[in-house]
């Protein structure tokens, strides 16, 4: 089930930066990531002590080529969600409600991969419901951080 | 009178997302400019006016260059005239040999003599103007007369005069439909842009309207006289000389034998810019800019546009009109004029205000947008699409906003300028870059902006500016956007003792550190959180880079936590940063 960076990489046909070992394997995980301004978070632990859970409604499965969650204007630069090997039950919700991009649902047995296009190589994401969240600061105004 | 247009097709709604695209792209453009089309177009302009189409198209490769070169061009082309005429004509036409036609060349003289000499040169010789014989005028003079002189020779030769006047007009306009036409489409093909931005216009509508009114100011100042400012006459001149070296002189080389040309520079030359540039001052612009230059530009300009405007009124629903506006119109003008016009005047005008405003006043009359009009002719460009016919009268200025930059028409002759050769914006289409110039032409004018604010150039010039210099900085929003430009990483160690530290979850290693932010920078309370990239980049090197979060946060992993919107658990628990 697990993915090694040039695997991860070609699913966005990016090319592996030499920085990357390619043949090191990107560990699925189940807890909380982040991927430069972004940030994976299990929706268990994203209101823990805040408020009530929201509601997410049930996503679209993954399209063969993955999704742009995030396509820098500036930059460029752009976070791919795919579905990992042998996972056709990744889903995918676009929520763009406040900090949160969207939400991922990945079946039990099964794996999906955020893959950053620049620097910042790729995540693996363990059976769970997450939210991508995007990042902001306080500069006189709201404003997100893109990179 | 035909019937109004009161819906549009549904192919016809097709088009205007298409049709914006196009302009947009034109707006925004920074490929050089096609002088070609955009001279074609000048053409087309001046006969849809009424008017008789300029003899010399002078090109310049920057707005900043073509203020310049709009107050200097009159005298030169009168001179030129004048002595080719009156001196080396003979000997010039025994060089070229029987291509040139005495007649059209006395014709040519003549004309230019009532026309631009009597008004300007007379004036002329009542002066003396010791400011005006500088370097700056000097550089520039050089490269426009070079430009004059390359140009009246392919026209003597070309033989263009009034008698074709009929015959030309309706070739251009052909040619120049076919163009525009050719164009737009290639350019709506080539574009995806989904972006939209009615948020952003207000956002930058505030710096617009925040602007000084320039006509009382230019009056004003015309009883002030300020001194000449050497400093700014030599960064100009730097900048048109590269220009003059390397590009003027080669045209001239390749348009006209070693011979002619050591003659023409040792009996006109010499001559012209001795007399000229001791004779030219503030009242001959003045007079200029009375007479001649706001009328052309207010003709070609407002009076063609009253016309076409009220065909659009009178073949055009009300309803189909709001659509075209907001659709197309609307939507070029939040990106285009709102955000990069905007800027480029505002810098023009402040540079022109600082520096040379008394020598180089009006240099807005006549002045054309081109490029940066790409809002007004994708309005009438669709109006033009849904069968109004009277707006083929703007496809020459269409042609040349789809060529060029800005220009200026006059009586007799044209400045048309380059478009920029960078051109960067941040997600929210306002002129932004880190580690450059936002905005760059291809002369090296240009300025630094930050998410829409321009910065001065002397506070990079020198490579990263200290805190304290930033921190001098008058204005507080300048301020801000110096610092965030510069990068807070740079000025980690100038930042003093860290409020608090902590080991970065997920990122092995690597430690956040939140810092108390300078006064003066900042309205909002805030304080400052430098973390470490989990990966390298491309080139290797790891980047440590500054955040800025709610000052009454005093915990690292919480202000990380806030900038995420999670709880600080879930940012503690981080297994992997990447």
């Amino acid at each position: 089930m697990s993915m090694t960076y040039s695997e991860a990489l070609a699913l966005s046909h990016v090319s592996l930066p030499e920085h990357l070992e390619a043949e090191a394997e990107v560990p699925v995980l189940s807890g909380p990531q982040a991927q430069g301004d972004l940030i994976i978070v299990p929706v268990s632990q994203a209101y823990e002590g805040i408020e009530q859970t929201p509601f997410w409604p049930q996503g679209k499965i993954l399209p063969l080529e993955g999704v742009q969650v995030v396509h820098g204007e500036a930059t460029g630069n752009t976070h791919w969600l795919h579905a990992g090997f042998n996972s056709p039950g990744v889903s995918w919700h676009r929520a763009d409600r406040d900090l949160v991009i969207g939400v991922v649902t990945v079946p039990a047995g099964q794996s999906a991969m955020l893959v950053h296009t620049d620097e910042h190589g790729a995540n693996g994401i363990a059976p769970g419901t997450y939210e991508i969240r995007q990042k902001r600061e306080l500069a006189d105004e709201i404003r997100y951080v893109e990179d | 009178m035909s019937k109004k247009i009161t819906a549009l097709t549904p192919d016809q709604e097709q088009l205007l997302p298409q049709i914006r695209d196009g302009w947009l792209d034109a707006g925004l453009s920074t490929r050089p400019a096609n002088w070609h089309d955009a001279a074609l177009g000048i053409h087309a302009a001046y006969l849809a006016a009424g008017l008789r189409p300029p003899r010399i198209i002078i090109r310049v490769a920057s707005p900043w260059a073509g203020v310049f070169a709009r107050a200097i061009a009159p005298e030169i082309i009168a001179c030129h005239f004048d002595l080719v005429g009156d001196q080396v004509g003979a000997q010039v036409d025994d060089q070229v040999g029987a291509q040139v036609d005495d007649q059209v060349r006395a014709q040519v003289d003549d004309q230019v003599r009532a026309q631009v000499r009597d008004q300007v040169y007379a004036q002329v010789r009542a002066q003396v103007d010791d400011q005006v014989r500088d370097q700056v005028y000097a550089q520039v003079y050089a490269q426009v007369y070079a430009q004059v002189r390359a140009q009246v020779d392919d026209q003597v030769r070309a033989q263009v005069d009034d008698q074709v006047r009929a015959q030309v007009d309706d070739q251009v306009y052909a040619q120049v439909d076919d163009q525009v036409r050719a164009q737009v489409y290639d350019q709506v093909r080539a574009q995806v842009d989904d972006q939209v931005g009615d948020q952003v216009r207000d956002q930058v509508g505030a710096q617009v309207r925040a602007q000084v009114d320039d006509q009382v100011r230019a009056q004003v100042d015309d009883q002030v006289r300020a001194q000449v400012d050497d400093q700014v006459r030599a960064q100009v001149d730097d900048q048109v000389r590269a220009q003059v070296d390397d590009q003027v002189y080669a045209q001239v080389d390749d348009q006209v034998g070693d011979q002619v040309y050591a003659q023409v520079r040792a009996q006109v030359y010499a001559q012209v810019g001795d007399q000229v540039r001791a004779q030219v001052g503030a009242q001959v612009y003045a007079q200029v800019d009375d007479q001649v230059y706001a009328q052309v530009g207010a003709q070609v300009r407002a009076q063609v546009r009253d016309q076409v405007r009220a065909q659009v009124r009178d073949q055009v629903g009300a309803q189909v009109d709001d659509q075209v506006r907001d659709q197309v119109g609307a939507q070029v003008d939040a990106q285009v004029r709102a955000q990069v016009y905007a800027q480029v005047r505002a810098q023009v005008r402040d540079q022109v205000d600082a520096q040379v405003r008394e020598r180089l006043p009006n240099w807005w009359d006549g002045r054309m947008l081109g490029q940066h009009w790409a809002a007004y002719y994708s309005y009438y460009y669709t109006m033009g699409q849904l069968g109004v016919t009277e707006c083929r009268r703007l496809a020459g200025q269409m042609l040349t906003a789809l060529s060029a930059g800005w220009w200026w028409c006059y009586q007799d002759f044209a400045i048309v300028t380059d478009r920029p050769a960078e051109l960067h914006r941040d997600a929210q289409g306002r002129l932004h870059r880190a580690g450059g110039m936002a905005v760059r032409y291809r002369d090296g004018w240009g300025f630094y902006a930050w998410h829409g604010i321009r910065l001065p150039a002397d506070l990079f010039e020198t490579g990263v500016p200290s805190l304290e210099r930033i921190l001098k900085q008058p204005n507080s929003e300048v301020r801000r956007c110096a610092i965030e430009m510069t990068g807070w990483d740079r000025l980690e160690r100038e930042l003093g003792d860290p409020v608090a530290t902590a080991a970065d979850p997920g990122n092995p290693g690597r430690q956040l550190a939140l810092y108390d932010v300078p006064d003066g920078l900042y309205e909002t309370p805030v304080r400052l959180v430098l973390m470490t990239n989990g990966s390298p980049d491309r080139s290797g090197a790891e980047r440590r880079y500054g955040e800025t979060v709610p000052a009454d946060i005093d915990d690292p992993l919480a202000a990380q936590a806030w900038a995420y919107g999670v709880p600080r658990s879930a940012y503690a628990a981080l297994q992997r940063r990447t």
